[in-house]
Protein backbone atom coordinates (compact mmCIF):
# COMPACT_ATOMS: atom_id res chain seq x y z
CA UNK A 1 0.00 0.00 0.00
CA UNK A 2 2.79 2.35 1.03
CA UNK A 3 4.78 1.33 -2.04
CA UNK A 4 1.83 2.16 -4.27
CA UNK A 5 1.42 5.54 -2.61
CA UNK A 6 5.13 6.18 -2.96
CA UNK A 7 5.02 5.29 -6.66
CA UNK A 8 2.12 7.68 -7.19
CA UNK A 9 3.99 10.40 -5.33
CA UNK A 10 7.05 9.72 -7.50
CA UNK A 11 5.05 10.08 -10.68
CA UNK A 12 3.55 13.31 -9.38
CA UNK A 13 6.93 14.72 -8.40
CA UNK A 14 8.70 13.66 -11.58
CA UNK A 15 6.25 15.48 -13.78
CA UNK A 16 5.89 18.94 -12.30
CA UNK A 17 5.27 21.85 -14.61
CA UNK A 18 6.67 25.28 -13.94
CA UNK A 19 4.45 27.35 -11.67
CA UNK A 20 4.07 30.54 -13.62
CA UNK A 21 2.34 32.59 -10.96
CA UNK A 22 2.35 36.32 -11.34
CA UNK A 23 1.74 39.30 -9.09
CA UNK A 24 -0.84 41.07 -11.16
CA UNK A 25 -3.95 39.26 -12.29
CA UNK A 26 -3.94 39.41 -16.03
CA UNK A 27 -5.75 37.41 -18.64
CA UNK A 28 -8.61 36.48 -16.34
CA UNK A 29 -12.19 36.71 -17.44
CA UNK A 30 -14.56 39.47 -16.38
CA UNK A 31 -16.04 37.16 -13.76
CA UNK A 32 -12.71 36.34 -12.11
CA UNK A 33 -11.67 39.99 -12.27
CA UNK A 34 -14.71 40.60 -10.09
CA UNK A 35 -14.02 37.66 -7.75
CA UNK A 36 -10.49 38.89 -7.04
CA UNK A 37 -11.43 42.57 -6.86
CA UNK A 38 -12.08 42.63 -3.08
CA UNK A 39 -8.69 40.98 -2.52
CA UNK A 40 -6.74 43.38 -4.70
CA UNK A 41 -8.14 46.72 -3.54
CA UNK A 42 -6.51 47.54 -0.16
CA UNK A 43 -9.47 49.50 1.25
CA UNK A 44 -11.94 46.73 0.35
CA UNK A 45 -9.70 43.98 1.71
CA UNK A 46 -9.08 45.77 5.02
CA UNK A 47 -12.77 46.64 5.50
CA UNK A 48 -13.87 43.08 4.74
CA UNK A 49 -11.16 41.62 6.98
CA UNK A 50 -12.27 43.89 9.82
CA UNK A 51 -15.95 43.12 9.24
CA UNK A 52 -15.40 39.34 8.97
CA UNK A 53 -13.34 39.20 12.17
CA UNK A 54 -15.78 41.42 14.05
CA UNK A 55 -18.95 39.60 12.96
CA UNK A 56 -17.25 36.29 13.79
CA UNK A 57 -16.89 37.47 17.38
CA UNK A 58 -20.69 37.74 17.66
CA UNK A 59 -23.03 34.90 18.54
CA UNK A 60 -24.28 33.04 15.43
CA UNK A 61 -27.89 34.08 16.22
CA UNK A 62 -26.89 37.75 15.83
CA UNK A 63 -25.33 37.17 12.43
CA UNK A 64 -28.34 36.22 10.33
CA UNK A 65 -29.51 39.78 9.72
CA UNK A 66 -25.97 41.06 9.33
CA UNK A 67 -25.29 38.60 6.49
CA UNK A 68 -28.57 39.45 4.78
CA UNK A 69 -27.92 43.18 5.28
CA UNK A 70 -24.46 42.85 3.75
CA UNK A 71 -25.70 40.87 0.74
CA UNK A 72 -28.61 43.19 -0.03
CA UNK A 73 -26.63 46.39 0.42
CA UNK A 74 -23.76 45.01 -1.71
CA UNK A 75 -26.25 44.60 -4.57
CA UNK A 76 -27.74 48.06 -3.99
CA UNK A 77 -24.27 49.62 -3.81
CA UNK A 78 -23.22 47.86 -7.02
CA UNK A 79 -26.34 49.17 -8.76
CA UNK A 80 -25.64 52.71 -7.56
CA UNK A 81 -22.05 52.43 -8.76
CA UNK A 82 -23.29 51.29 -12.18
CA UNK A 83 -25.75 54.17 -12.49
CA UNK A 84 -23.23 56.94 -11.92
CA UNK A 85 -20.22 58.28 -10.08
CA UNK A 86 -20.48 57.91 -6.31
CA UNK A 87 -17.55 60.09 -5.31
CA UNK A 88 -14.49 59.24 -3.24
CA UNK A 89 -15.30 56.16 -1.16
CA UNK A 90 -11.82 54.88 -0.25
CA UNK A 91 -11.26 57.12 2.82
CA UNK A 92 -14.70 56.16 4.21
CA UNK A 93 -13.96 52.45 3.73
CA UNK A 94 -10.57 52.87 5.40
CA UNK A 95 -12.17 54.70 8.32
CA UNK A 96 -14.66 51.82 8.63
CA UNK A 97 -11.79 49.29 8.52
CA UNK A 98 -9.99 51.19 11.29
CA UNK A 99 -13.11 51.29 13.47
CA UNK A 100 -13.79 47.58 12.86
CA UNK A 101 -10.15 46.64 13.64
CA UNK A 102 -10.39 48.53 16.94
CA UNK A 103 -13.75 46.88 17.75
CA UNK A 104 -12.16 43.46 17.11
CA UNK A 105 -9.14 44.30 19.30
CA UNK A 106 -11.46 45.48 22.09
CA UNK A 107 -13.87 42.54 21.47
CA UNK A 108 -16.82 44.93 21.60
CA UNK A 109 -20.11 43.42 20.45
CA UNK A 110 -23.16 45.32 19.31
CA UNK A 111 -26.77 44.20 19.39
CA UNK A 112 -28.01 42.51 16.21
CA UNK A 113 -29.35 45.78 14.81
CA UNK A 114 -25.98 47.52 15.19
CA UNK A 115 -24.12 44.59 13.59
CA UNK A 116 -26.62 44.50 10.70
CA UNK A 117 -26.37 48.27 10.10
CA UNK A 118 -22.56 48.21 10.07
CA UNK A 119 -22.46 45.14 7.79
CA UNK A 120 -24.95 46.82 5.44
CA UNK A 121 -22.88 50.01 5.43
CA UNK A 122 -19.69 48.19 4.49
CA UNK A 123 -21.56 46.21 1.82
CA UNK A 124 -22.99 49.40 0.33
CA UNK A 125 -19.57 51.09 0.18
CA UNK A 126 -17.77 48.04 -1.25
CA UNK A 127 -20.50 47.57 -3.87
CA UNK A 128 -20.56 51.20 -4.92
CA UNK A 129 -16.77 51.28 -5.22
CA UNK A 130 -16.59 48.02 -7.21
CA UNK A 131 -18.45 49.09 -10.33
CA UNK A 132 -16.18 48.45 -13.34
CA UNK A 133 -15.16 51.09 -15.83
CA UNK A 134 -18.09 52.50 -17.80
CA UNK A 135 -16.24 51.82 -21.06
CA UNK A 136 -16.93 48.09 -20.66
CA UNK A 137 -20.05 46.53 -22.13
CA UNK A 138 -23.04 46.36 -19.77
CA UNK A 139 -23.08 42.57 -19.77
CA UNK A 140 -19.36 42.38 -18.91
CA UNK A 141 -19.83 44.85 -16.05
CA UNK A 142 -22.72 42.86 -14.61
CA UNK A 143 -20.68 39.64 -14.82
CA UNK A 144 -17.76 41.37 -13.06
CA UNK A 145 -20.07 42.62 -10.29
CA UNK A 146 -21.51 39.11 -9.89
CA UNK A 147 -17.91 37.92 -9.39
CA UNK A 148 -17.34 40.65 -6.81
CA UNK A 149 -20.51 39.59 -4.99
CA UNK A 150 -19.20 36.02 -4.73
CA UNK A 151 -15.60 37.02 -3.92
CA UNK A 152 -16.66 39.39 -1.14
CA UNK A 153 -18.93 36.75 0.39
CA UNK A 154 -16.28 34.03 0.17
CA UNK A 155 -13.87 36.22 2.09
CA UNK A 156 -16.42 37.44 4.63
CA UNK A 157 -18.15 34.13 5.35
CA UNK A 158 -14.91 32.16 5.62
CA UNK A 159 -13.48 34.64 8.09
CA UNK A 160 -16.68 34.65 10.13
CA UNK A 161 -16.74 30.86 10.21
CA UNK A 162 -13.09 30.59 11.29
CA UNK A 163 -13.55 33.16 14.07
CA UNK A 164 -16.89 31.69 15.20
CA UNK A 165 -15.29 28.28 15.57
CA UNK A 166 -12.39 29.70 17.62
CA UNK A 167 -13.62 29.01 21.12
CA UNK A 168 -10.35 28.48 22.94
CA UNK A 169 -9.00 31.40 24.96
CA UNK A 170 -5.75 31.68 22.99
CA UNK A 171 -7.52 31.66 19.61
CA UNK A 172 -9.85 34.45 20.74
CA UNK A 173 -6.80 36.46 21.78
CA UNK A 174 -5.21 35.72 18.39
CA UNK A 175 -8.33 37.18 16.71
CA UNK A 176 -8.06 40.33 18.85
CA UNK A 177 -4.38 40.72 17.99
CA UNK A 178 -5.21 40.25 14.28
CA UNK A 179 -7.82 43.00 14.67
CA UNK A 180 -5.17 45.34 16.06
CA UNK A 181 -2.96 44.50 13.07
CA UNK A 182 -5.82 45.35 10.68
CA UNK A 183 -6.28 48.68 12.48
CA UNK A 184 -2.52 49.38 12.45
CA UNK A 185 -2.19 48.64 8.72
CA UNK A 186 -5.27 50.77 8.01
CA UNK A 187 -3.76 53.74 9.88
CA UNK A 188 -0.70 53.51 7.63
CA UNK A 189 -2.76 53.17 4.44
CA UNK A 190 -4.84 56.21 5.51
CA UNK A 191 -1.61 58.15 6.05
CA UNK A 192 -0.38 57.12 2.58
CA UNK A 193 -3.71 58.20 1.06
CA UNK A 194 -3.47 61.53 2.87
CA UNK A 195 0.14 62.02 1.75
CA UNK A 196 -0.79 61.54 -1.91
CA UNK B 1 6.79 -3.46 5.33
CA UNK B 2 9.86 -1.60 6.65
CA UNK B 3 11.64 -2.34 3.40
CA UNK B 4 8.77 -0.90 1.42
CA UNK B 5 8.75 2.19 3.59
CA UNK B 6 12.49 2.69 3.07
CA UNK B 7 12.10 2.24 -0.66
CA UNK B 8 9.26 4.76 -0.67
CA UNK B 9 11.32 7.31 1.27
CA UNK B 10 14.31 6.81 -1.03
CA UNK B 11 12.23 7.28 -4.17
CA UNK B 12 10.54 10.35 -2.73
CA UNK B 13 13.91 11.89 -1.89
CA UNK B 14 15.19 11.11 -5.37
CA UNK B 15 12.11 12.65 -6.93
CA UNK B 16 12.51 15.75 -4.79
CA UNK B 17 16.11 16.10 -5.92
CA UNK B 18 15.35 15.94 -9.62
CA UNK B 19 12.20 18.08 -9.57
CA UNK B 20 12.34 21.27 -11.59
CA UNK B 21 12.19 24.55 -9.65
CA UNK B 22 8.89 26.45 -9.39
CA UNK B 23 9.38 29.88 -10.89
CA UNK B 24 6.66 31.53 -8.88
CA UNK B 25 8.49 34.49 -7.44
CA UNK B 26 8.99 38.04 -8.49
CA UNK B 27 11.53 40.49 -7.23
CA UNK B 28 9.65 43.74 -6.94
CA UNK B 29 6.05 44.90 -6.65
CA UNK B 30 3.81 43.54 -3.92
CA UNK B 31 6.12 40.71 -2.90
CA UNK B 32 9.17 42.98 -2.86
CA UNK B 33 7.30 45.51 -0.71
CA UNK B 34 6.20 42.83 1.73
CA UNK B 35 9.69 41.33 2.04
CA UNK B 36 11.21 44.76 2.49
CA UNK B 37 8.70 45.66 5.22
CA UNK B 38 8.96 42.24 6.86
CA UNK B 39 12.75 42.34 7.01
CA UNK B 40 12.98 45.95 8.25
CA UNK B 41 12.24 45.21 11.93
CA UNK B 42 14.02 41.84 11.80
CA UNK B 43 17.32 43.10 10.38
CA UNK B 44 17.41 46.12 12.67
CA UNK B 45 18.77 44.80 15.96
CA UNK B 46 17.60 47.88 17.83
CA UNK B 47 14.05 47.03 16.75
CA UNK B 48 14.42 43.31 17.44
CA UNK B 49 15.56 43.63 21.05
CA UNK B 50 12.86 46.18 21.91
CA UNK B 51 10.07 44.06 20.35
CA UNK B 52 11.27 40.96 22.16
CA UNK B 53 11.45 42.98 25.40
CA UNK B 54 7.78 43.97 25.00
CA UNK B 55 6.86 40.28 24.71
CA UNK B 56 9.07 39.33 27.67
CA UNK B 57 7.62 42.04 29.87
CA UNK B 58 4.08 41.08 28.89
CA UNK B 59 4.79 37.47 29.82
CA UNK B 60 6.27 38.62 33.14
CA UNK B 61 3.24 40.74 33.96
CA UNK B 62 0.93 37.83 33.11
CA UNK B 63 -2.64 38.01 31.79
CA UNK B 64 -4.04 40.33 30.47
CA UNK B 65 -0.78 42.30 29.91
CA UNK B 66 0.67 39.35 27.97
CA UNK B 67 -1.63 40.15 25.05
CA UNK B 68 -2.68 43.75 25.74
CA UNK B 69 0.87 45.07 25.29
CA UNK B 70 1.28 43.36 21.86
CA UNK B 71 -2.12 44.85 20.88
CA UNK B 72 -1.20 48.36 22.03
CA UNK B 73 2.26 48.38 20.46
CA UNK B 74 1.33 47.94 16.75
CA UNK B 75 -1.55 50.41 17.06
CA UNK B 76 0.59 53.18 18.54
CA UNK B 77 3.47 52.19 16.25
CA UNK B 78 1.16 52.74 13.28
CA UNK B 79 0.35 56.24 14.58
CA UNK B 80 4.11 56.92 14.76
CA UNK B 81 4.41 55.45 11.26
CA UNK B 82 1.66 57.77 10.02
CA UNK B 83 3.61 60.75 11.40
CA UNK B 84 6.64 59.51 9.47
CA UNK B 85 4.63 59.01 6.26
CA UNK B 86 3.20 62.54 6.28
CA UNK B 87 6.68 63.90 7.00
CA UNK B 88 6.05 65.24 10.49
CA UNK B 89 9.46 65.39 12.18
CA UNK B 90 10.05 63.64 15.49
CA UNK B 91 13.19 64.56 17.41
CA UNK B 92 15.78 61.96 18.45
CA UNK B 93 14.08 58.96 16.83
CA UNK B 94 17.17 56.74 16.94
CA UNK B 95 17.86 57.75 20.56
CA UNK B 96 14.26 56.92 21.45
CA UNK B 97 14.56 53.48 19.84
CA UNK B 98 17.82 52.70 21.66
CA UNK B 99 16.39 54.06 24.94
CA UNK B 100 13.36 51.78 24.51
CA UNK B 101 15.67 48.74 24.62
CA UNK B 102 17.44 50.07 27.73
CA UNK B 103 14.24 50.92 29.63
CA UNK B 104 12.22 47.85 28.63
CA UNK B 105 15.23 45.58 29.25
CA UNK B 106 15.70 47.05 32.74
CA UNK B 107 11.98 46.72 33.50
CA UNK B 108 12.22 42.99 32.67
CA UNK B 109 15.54 42.54 34.52
CA UNK B 110 14.16 44.13 37.70
CA UNK B 111 10.76 42.42 37.45
CA UNK B 112 8.94 45.78 37.45
CA UNK B 113 5.19 45.35 37.92
CA UNK B 114 3.46 48.70 37.35
CA UNK B 115 -0.32 48.90 36.81
CA UNK B 116 -1.44 47.80 33.36
CA UNK B 117 -2.27 51.33 32.19
CA UNK B 118 1.21 52.53 33.14
CA UNK B 119 2.83 49.61 31.30
CA UNK B 120 0.70 50.37 28.24
CA UNK B 121 1.77 54.05 28.32
CA UNK B 122 5.48 53.12 28.56
CA UNK B 123 5.22 50.63 25.69
CA UNK B 124 3.06 52.99 23.62
CA UNK B 125 5.45 55.91 24.06
CA UNK B 126 8.36 53.91 22.69
CA UNK B 127 6.22 52.46 19.91
CA UNK B 128 5.91 55.99 18.43
CA UNK B 129 9.68 56.10 17.80
CA UNK B 130 9.79 52.64 16.25
CA UNK B 131 6.80 53.44 14.03
CA UNK B 132 8.26 56.75 12.90
CA UNK B 133 11.47 55.04 11.78
CA UNK B 134 9.44 52.57 9.67
CA UNK B 135 7.07 55.25 8.43
CA UNK B 136 9.71 57.53 6.95
CA UNK B 137 10.83 54.66 4.67
CA UNK B 138 7.31 53.61 3.75
CA UNK B 139 6.47 56.02 0.87
CA UNK B 140 9.68 55.00 -0.94
CA UNK B 141 8.90 51.28 -0.64
CA UNK B 142 8.26 49.18 -3.75
CA UNK B 143 4.67 48.71 -2.61
CA UNK B 144 3.79 50.81 0.45
CA UNK B 145 0.74 48.73 1.40
CA UNK B 146 2.52 45.38 1.46
CA UNK B 147 5.50 47.08 3.15
CA UNK B 148 3.11 48.15 5.95
CA UNK B 149 1.60 44.65 6.14
CA UNK B 150 5.10 43.13 6.29
CA UNK B 151 6.41 45.28 9.07
CA UNK B 152 3.27 45.03 11.23
CA UNK B 153 3.35 41.21 10.95
CA UNK B 154 7.11 41.02 11.61
CA UNK B 155 6.66 43.22 14.69
CA UNK B 156 3.89 40.95 15.96
CA UNK B 157 5.99 37.84 15.40
CA UNK B 158 8.90 39.39 17.31
CA UNK B 159 6.53 40.05 20.22
CA UNK B 160 5.51 36.41 19.98
CA UNK B 161 9.19 35.35 20.27
CA UNK B 162 9.45 37.43 23.44
CA UNK B 163 6.22 35.98 24.83
CA UNK B 164 7.36 32.42 24.09
CA UNK B 165 10.67 33.05 25.86
CA UNK B 166 8.87 34.89 28.65
CA UNK B 167 6.61 31.91 29.36
CA UNK B 168 9.65 30.32 31.00
CA UNK B 169 8.86 32.44 34.08
CA UNK B 170 6.68 29.57 35.29
CA UNK B 171 9.85 27.86 36.49
CA UNK B 172 12.38 29.40 38.94
CA UNK B 173 15.32 28.83 36.58
CA UNK B 174 13.26 30.23 33.70
CA UNK B 175 12.55 33.37 35.71
CA UNK B 176 16.29 33.91 36.09
CA UNK B 177 16.80 33.28 32.36
CA UNK B 178 14.11 35.85 31.46
CA UNK B 179 15.58 38.44 33.81
CA UNK B 180 19.02 37.76 32.34
CA UNK B 181 17.46 38.22 28.87
CA UNK B 182 16.11 41.58 30.01
CA UNK B 183 19.56 42.55 31.28
CA UNK B 184 21.15 41.57 27.96
CA UNK B 185 18.56 43.65 26.08
CA UNK B 186 19.29 46.67 28.31
CA UNK B 187 23.03 46.28 27.64
CA UNK B 188 22.40 46.02 23.90
CA UNK B 189 20.30 49.18 24.11
CA UNK B 190 23.12 50.91 25.93
CA UNK B 191 25.50 49.90 23.14
CA UNK B 192 23.10 51.36 20.54
CA UNK B 193 22.69 54.51 22.64
CA UNK B 194 26.41 55.12 22.99
CA UNK B 195 27.19 54.21 19.39
CA UNK B 196 29.18 51.09 20.29
CA UNK B 197 26.87 48.94 18.16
Amino acid sequence: MILRAACLAVVALLTPGHALAHGTITGTSDFYDGVFHPLTVPAHLLALLGLGLWLGQHRPRELERAIIGFAVSLIIGSALGMIGSVGEITPILLAAALALGLLVAAERHLAWLGAAVIAAGVGLLVGADSAPDGANALQARIITLAGTFIGAHLLLLNLMAIVSLSERAWSRIAVRITGSWVAAITILVLALNFQR
Amino acid sequence: MTRHRRLGTFVLLLAGLIATPALAHEGGGAVGGFLSGFSHPIFGWDHVVAMVAVGLWGAFLGSPAIWILPVVFPLVMALGGALGVVGMPLPAVETGIAASAVVLGLLVAFKARPPLWAAAIVVGAFAIFHGHAHGTELPAAANPLTYAVGFVIATGLLHLCGIAFGLLVRWPAGKVAVQAGGGAIALAGLAFLTGLA
